[in-house]
């Protein structure tokens, strides 16, 4: 009994020291993984969303949300501003052939226009499904919805899980103004 | 201290081809050369923190419970260098995402801890730690570069073979790293027993 005790008190102190040279990296690490994170979103809204004032602050109401929100797998929302006009960059997951796909969208319902999409993050086959992030597949999806998009030979699943997740966004944000 | 504890992670005791551990991180991560270095770098800092931390407590450590311990303390130095890379190199942390945190489970870690740490010098585990994490990261880097060449047509994203050259897939998908790592391997025994029949 007293030696379960003895042991028990040794791992918790190791534990304890381990917790605490944790919490200190964590706490000078956190602020730059932040930046790097948000960084990276910026990045990719200011590609999507070309010469537009966005705020970053995601929405969480509206027409544009409610719609998307119902239709598809939506993270994040943003609003901007171009020339007058109201943008929006709506950050959406879909199933991929490994795993979770997050792309970004950046359209202007009022015109019923797609002005960008980009791929944020994937985890499909390399060489091959991950060709859903060249520009040759993702410049398709800019201008007017289409009834139509090509898919990737060697890449189907890939490709087809973005075409059908970026249609279900936009006809479920189009839809109503046509 | 003596330099040959350094010199055995090199060759004799090579890591992955002559010591058949860390099969895990290496088949993952060695489609490109630039990740196999990351990775190497990664392991061979933990494995070096936690060896020479360990070889400092050894007399201190309850022998029943020294797993545990060794597990505790290898845990928080991955745990740190994935927030390190996280803040400082964010691309390689995408990159390599899930494979940092199973550095934890690396077998050649725990195994150089608990077979050779924990029972032997300071300045000699120091010297194992850096000789292994080298060893570990070259093969990774070969192997890397292997599949990166044939894969992609690139070294370090470097262009080597031209443009006309249609890159195999095959060998950055998962049977790429089985079949190139079975060919180094028969490649590493072949030279071994050419070495050993001359002598």
């Amino acid at each position: 009994m007293r030696e379960i005790i003895a042991l028990s008190l040794a791992l918790a102190f190791v534990c304890l020291l381990s917790a605490f040279s944790l919490s200190f990296v964590y706490q000078h690490s956190k602020p730059l993984i932040e930046r790097n994170r948000e960084g990276e979103l910026r990045e990719a809204v200011e590609k999507v969303l070309p010469g537009a004032k966005v705020e970053y602050a995601p929405l969480t109401s509206g027409r544009v949300f409610e719609a998307l929100n119902s239709s598809s797998n939506l993270i994040a929302l943003y609003k901007g501003e171009k020339d007058g006009r109201e943008v929006y960059a709506a950050l959406i997951s879909v199933k991929g052939y490994q795993g979770a796909i997050r792309m970004l969208i950046g359209f202007d319902p009022g015109a019923s226009e797609i002005l960008g999409v980009e791929i944020l993050e994937h985890a499909e086959t390399p060489g091959l499904g991950s060709r859903i992030e060249g520009e040759s597949f993702l410049s398709q999806f800019k201008g007017k919805l289409k009834p139509k998009y090509d898919t990737i030979t060697g890449a189907t699943i890939s490709s087809s899980a973005v075409i059908r997740g970026f249609v279900n966004a936009m006809r479920a944000v189009m839809g109503g103004e046509r | 201290m003596r330099l040959q504890n350094f010199t055995k992670g090199l060759w004799t005791e090579l890591p992955v081809l002559r010591v058949l551990l860390g099969f895990c991180p290496t088949l993952a991560v060695t489609n490109r050369a630039e990740n196999g270095l990351v990775m190497g770098l990664a392991t061979t800092f933990v494995l070096f923190f936690s060896c020479t931390l360990i070889s400092i407590f050894k007399k201190l450590i309850p022998h029943r419970i020294r797993i545990p311990i060794f597990i505790v303390v290898i845990a928080s130095f991955v745990t740190i260098v994935d927030y390190l890379l996280a803040a400082y190199y964010w691309e390689m942390h995408k990159v390599l995402g899930i494979y940092i945190p199973l550095i934890v489970v690396n077998c050649l870690i725990l195994g150089r801890v608990e077979a050779f740490a924990s029972k032997n010098p300071v300045g000699d585990s120091m010297l194992d730690a850096l000789g292994m994490g080298v060893g570990f990261t070259l093969v990774l880097v070969v192997l890397g570069s292997i599949r990166e060449l044939f894969g992609f047509g690139t070294i370090f994203s470097h262009q080597v073979i031209g443009k006309p050259y249609e890159p195999m897939v095959l060998m950055i998908i998962p049977p790429g790293a089985l079949l190139s790592l079975g060919l180094l391997l028969g490649l590493m025994n072949l030279i071994r027993d050419r070495m050993e029949g001359r002598r």
